[in-house]
């Protein structure tokens, strides 16, 4: 199944909301800075976060992709969905 | 998993008192088992005679009471694992308002770390330089962790950096403190922060031990060699933590 960056981006933003009271109040979310850095989540929850992830959009993360470099921020996990499905 | 792969690295290592910076993303998927126990965990495989986890307070400002029963979120999972057993477990976090560390598990000589600074004589780094602690950098990217590096440039008396004072109040036992905290700040902007050259010479001099795991790395070294080491740098060159920018 083909999805776009927006659709996805959406996806994960509306998640990360549902589930994050400190997300939910945010006017602007940032796309492009860690979230963990940031402090919205922790590794436990990036964990989660993949999990979710991978059941919503029917694709597999790697151990070795939860990373900076591919997973480090929202538009980077957009663009590893992107780029399973 | 990561930490059995550590632990088989050590296995010779008769030191037992750790002081860990982590990214417990490097688990990966395996990572929810450990929710609630992970501080445990580490104690337990490590064998860890004393284990020290960084519960900082990175978000202060003068009018605001730290209060120690309360981390900030972006310290990260361990930290925030540690605080959680904090009251369950013979352990202390140290009433430092910036550079707190939580002792797993509480033992006598830790009162004579002087918590109204954060690097330099008698500072918590200072604590785990003489009481020979291995520092751990568990799945941090490029050392990102390196905090002891700004303890040596203290030692060191950089010249882009000078003591600086500042009031900071804190809510500790029940009680309401404020002291004049010495930090050791940057005066000079045109220089950055430049550990991953350092953590390289390091590795490449084998005080430290780079392991990788699933495109992550698990480092490891004696406080007391890697602070020699970069000392002695420090005294050739002592903008060597730094680059220009």
């Amino acid at each position: 199944m083909a999805v776009d960056n927006d659709e996805v981006r959406s996806i994960i933003v509306k998640y990360l909301k549902s589930g994050n009271p400190l997300f939910a109040r945010l006017d602007e979310i940032p796309l492009d800075e860690s979230l963990l850095e940031l402090g919205y989540i922790d590794s436990f929850g990036v964990i989660d976060l993949v999990a979710f992830l991978e059941g919503n959009f029917n694709i597999q993360i790697l151990d070795d992709e939860i990373n900076k470099e591919k997973f480090g921020s929202i538009n980077k996990m957009v663009a590893l969905v992107v780029s399973k499905s | 998993m990561p930490l059995d792969l550590l632990v088989s690295k050590l296995v010779d290592c008769t030191n037992r008192k750790f002081v860990i910076h982590s990214d417990l993303t490097i688990f990966g998927r395996a990572l929810p088992r450990y929710k609630g126990y992970a501080i445990n965990v580490f104690r337990q495989k490590l064998n860890a005679e004393l284990l020290a986890i960084p519960t900082f307070n990175l978000h202060t400002n003068h009018a605001k009471v730290i209060d120690f029963s309360i981390l900030d979120a972006s310290m990260g999972a361990l930290p925030l694992e540690a605080l959680s057993v904090l009251n369950h477990a013979n352990s202390i976090r140290l009433p430092n308002p910036i550079h707190s560390y939580t002792f797993f598990p509480s033992v006598r000589g830790l009162e004579k770390i002087d918590c109204s600074k954060s690097f330099g004589e008698k500072s918590v780094f200072d604590y785990f330089y003489e009481n020979n602690f291995l520092w751990v950098e568990f799945g941090t990217f490029s050392g990102d962790g390196l905090t002891l590096f700004h303890h040596l440039e203290c030692v060191a008396s950089v010249p882009y950096r000078k003591k600086i004072y500042f009031d900071r109040t804190f809510l500790y036992d029940g009680q309401v403190k404020t002291v004049a905290y010495e930090y050791y700040a940057r005066t000079d902007n045109s220089y950055a922060q430049n550990f991953s050259a350092a953590l390289e010479y390091l590795i490449d001099k084998g005080v430290v031990t780079s392991v990788a795991y699933n495109e992550r790395q698990i480092l490891y070294g004696s406080v007391k060699e890697i602070s020699l080491a970069i000392l002695a740098k420090l005294r050739c060159d002592p903008y060597f933590l730094v680059k220009k920018v």
